[in-house]
């Protein structure tokens, strides 16, 4: 059995090595079973729930209790169905990898977890970063997000704070707005469209700082410019440890089921550690998932 | 003498061999001394848990809901490790002796790193 997959597919000669054919077919396997379990849920709704809607009640009633504890009433409803739906689909696809192979004499490969390639834990994340930066500027005002990458900053009482936070903030601007239109204008060598991106990259951070010296003199107090790059940092670490928990947790529990299930010649154990890895391991670290991207949710739009 | 140490060392040391060692040796001290943090992080948080359970058994599946998100968030830098664990066993650089050192630089690192992460995080 293969750790790494092979059979890359491409899409008309696009120049990639392509996409891999298990994430793929696996992907679109989930999303049909998440489909058709929400069919039948909603299929026939009765006072009394029957069997299957009890359960996606029951499901939906966690999350939303979650939801509006962490984020208030009104909010809650919103965040409830993509955090649920982050934690079917998470549970699904650690899920699906554990189904065993009932057509191994057809040499069919088998079930394999999306979530064991670093791209769908990846894709999820940063559609979790987007969504968390993108609902913190609608609810907090872009100025008041630009600013929060500045906290915590400094009252502006004395004229001397005012002095030296101007000028650092001045010369920040003027620094920035040279040394991007440099890059544009530099060795032809390093390719038009680095050299765009990057000129372009330098010269919006101008823009940026003006910004935040106007927001500070709007609010009377000075930005604390070391806390910047910290806060920045501190963000693209959240967004990549999010997605490298959850890859960890199912491809290393993969490779230990394999691994020992090897050494032991498949006598036994594998079906525990099957259940051990894919139904507890997976369920536990799907709700984490939800669970941070919740968490990183409110942690930006309160403050 | 030195010279000769010195000339012994880069005519009869057979780099391939010291660089797989290197590798193995990396992923070894990484994960070992990154599963020291995870223990001691998820035990102490299972600990708390446990404790605040017996004093309020009325709340403990939400206790037992925050000690599962807790463990999971202090099994992070552990599973760090594994991970470059498994990337250190099938990296197939060119053997010398600056690949060696950063695989074991890179073994050391997120080995020991782990070890502050998992406890703090708990």
């Amino acid at each position: 059995m293969d750790i790494i997959p092979e059979a890359p597919v491409t899409i008309f000669g696009l120049p990639f090595e392509g996409f891999n054919a298990a994430t793929l077919y696996n992907t679109w396997l989930v999303m049909a079973v998440m489909m058709v379990l929400a069919w039948l849920a909603v299929e026939s709704l009765t006072l009394v729930p029957g069997r299957m809607q009890a359960a996606m009640e029951w499901i939906s009633e966690f999350f939303e209790s979650l939801c509006n504890s962490t984020l208030g009433e009104d909010r809650g409803r919103k965040y409830m169905l993509f955090i649920t739906t982050l934690f079917l689909f998470v549970f699904l696809c650690n899920v699906v990898g554990n189904i065993p192979n009932l057509l191994w004499w057809l040499g069919w490969p088998g079930f394999y977890c999306p979530t064991q390639d670093l791209n769908t834990p990846l894709a999820l994340a940063l559609i979790v970063l987007g969504v968390v930066h993108v609902s913190a500027i609608r609810v907090k005002g872009f100025k008041s997000w630009l600013w929060s990458f500045f906290e915590p900053d400094f009252p502006a009482d004395k004229p001397v704070g005012k002095a030296v936070g101007g000028v650092f903030l001045a010369g920040a601007a003027v620094g920035l707005f040279l040394l991007g239109s440099k890059f544009l204008r530099a060795a032809p060598e390093m390719g038009t469209g680095g050299r765009v991106l990057g000129g372009g990259a330098l010269i919006g951070l101008a823009a940026l700082t003006v910004l935040v010296t106007v927001i500070a003199f709007q609010r009377g107090r000075v930005p604390n410019a070391v806390m910047a790059p910290l806060n920045v940092v501190g963000e693209a670490g959240k967004a990549i440890s999010h997605p490298f928990r959850l890859f960890g947790n199912i491809f290393g529990g993969f490779v230990i089921l394999v691994v020992v299930s090897h050494l032991i010649m498949q006598i036994g154990l594998p079906p525990f550690l099957t259940v051990f890895f894919g139904l507890f391991i997976g369920a536990v670290q799907a709700f984490v998932f939800a669970m941070l991207a919740l968490a990183y949710t409110s942690v930006q739009m309160s403050d | 003498m030195g010279a000769d140490i010195l000339n012994w060392f880069a005519t009869n040391v057979d780099w391939q061999s010291v660089t797989t060692s290197g590798k193995y040796l990396a992923g070894g001290i990484a994960m070992g001394f990154g599963a020291i943090g995870a223990g001691v992080g998820e035990g102490y948080n299972a600990g708390e848990a446990a404790d605040a359970a017996a004093r309020q058994p009325a709340v403990s599946s939400d206790l037992i809901r925050t000690m599962l998100v807790g463990q999971a968030v202090a099994e992070t830098s552990g599973i760090f490790a594994l991970v470059l664990a498994f990337m250190l066993m099938f990296a197939n650089p060119q053997p010398g002796m600056e690949v060696t050192g950063a695989f074991l630089g890179a073994g050391l690192a997120m080995g020991l790193g782990a070890i502050g992460a998992g406890v703090g995080a708990a």
